[in-house]
């Protein structure tokens, strides 16, 4: 069961869009935590690990494809579900990032049916 | 490449569509193709500019009724997450997302679409590359005018 929910995203307005779709889908209760791109995504990780990372591709500082590199890499991460919420998540990008470890590829804008579906097939998986 | 100026504006209006539907829970009507540039320099205005990397290289504008917006972020995010800043975040948050889904769908076979970062508008400044514009598009939110521009780059790759 998904409790501690990471979201990346460089925009304050996106994080909360995401946050309130996972609300309205049964994640209400769950512990969110949020980063504005991957260099601080990687350092509320390291205070405590999630049970999964939504995370945009697109933003400054450290984007979306090296953020997963590092979580993929990482020994201590690299089991943690990593989802991509992005609205240039175009066929041939989703392919190379499951390839790369990405559980889902969302597109932007995000519905909260669409959210609730690639979090439930985590737990099918697991 | 060579992109029709059918499907550009028909990906467009798909785009701006789909991302206030989704976002502001808004209805866009009055799709209509426009002549110059729309008043830039009203205070009751708010922008956001992001540029097109790929599959062709431009930039992309979108100016909004501050008002609109701001009653947008309250509705969506509570009040205690309104301010100007989160309006201005708001309205890049919509040039994003319309911009990304414009060069997905423009993008032959689901290749990479790029885009860069959007960028807020200070109140009259607009970037240069926009003051020339290939494609002014103005549109209602909700009844409220709004326009898109798009301006190619026409320099040629080294």
């Amino acid at each position: 069961m998904v409790k501690r929910i990471l979201i990346v995203d460089d925009s304050a307005t996106a994080r909360m869009m995401i946050r309130r779709c996972l609300e309205a889908v049964g994640f209400d209760g769950a512990d969110f935590r949020e980063a504005a791109n991957g260099r601080e995504a990687l350092e509320l990780l390291h205070e405590e690990p999630a049970d999964v990372i939504l995370t945009d591709m697109n933003m400054p500082e450290m984007d979306g494809r090296v953020f997963i590199r590092r979580v993929k890499c990482s020994p201590r991460f690299h089991a943690i579900p990593v989802i991509v919420i992005s609205s240039i998540a175009t066929v041939e990008e989703a392919k190379n990032l499951q390839g790369d470890g990405v559980s889902a590829v969302i597109n932007k804008p995000l519905s909260p049916m669409v959210i609730r579906e690639a979090l439930d097939a985590l737990d099918t998986v697991s | 490449m060579r992109i029709s100026p059918a499907l550009i504006l028909e990906s467009l209006r798909h785009s701006v569509r789909e991302t206030f539907e989704t976002l502001s829970f808004s209805e866009i009507t009055g799709w209509e193709p426009a002549a110059g540039l729309p008043p830039l320099d009203d205070e009751s205005s708010i922008g956001a500019a992001i540029e097109m990397r790929s599959p062709r290289r431009g930039r992309f504008m979108i100016l909004l009724n501050r008002v609109q917006c701001a009653g947008f972020v309250e509705t969506a995010c509570g009040p205690e997450m309104s301010g100007d800043g989160m309006v201005q975040d708001y309205v890049n948050e919509i040039a994003n997302t319309i911009v990304g889904r414009f060069v997905t769908a423009l993008s032959p076979g689901g290749g990479p679409g790029m885009i860069g970062l959007p960028e807020g508008l200070d109140e009259g400044r607009v970037p240069r590359a926009i003051r020339r514009t290939d494609v002014s598009v103005r549109f209602l939110v909700e009844g409220v005018p709004a326009w898109c521009l798009l301006a190619w780059d026409r320099r040629k790759k080294k």
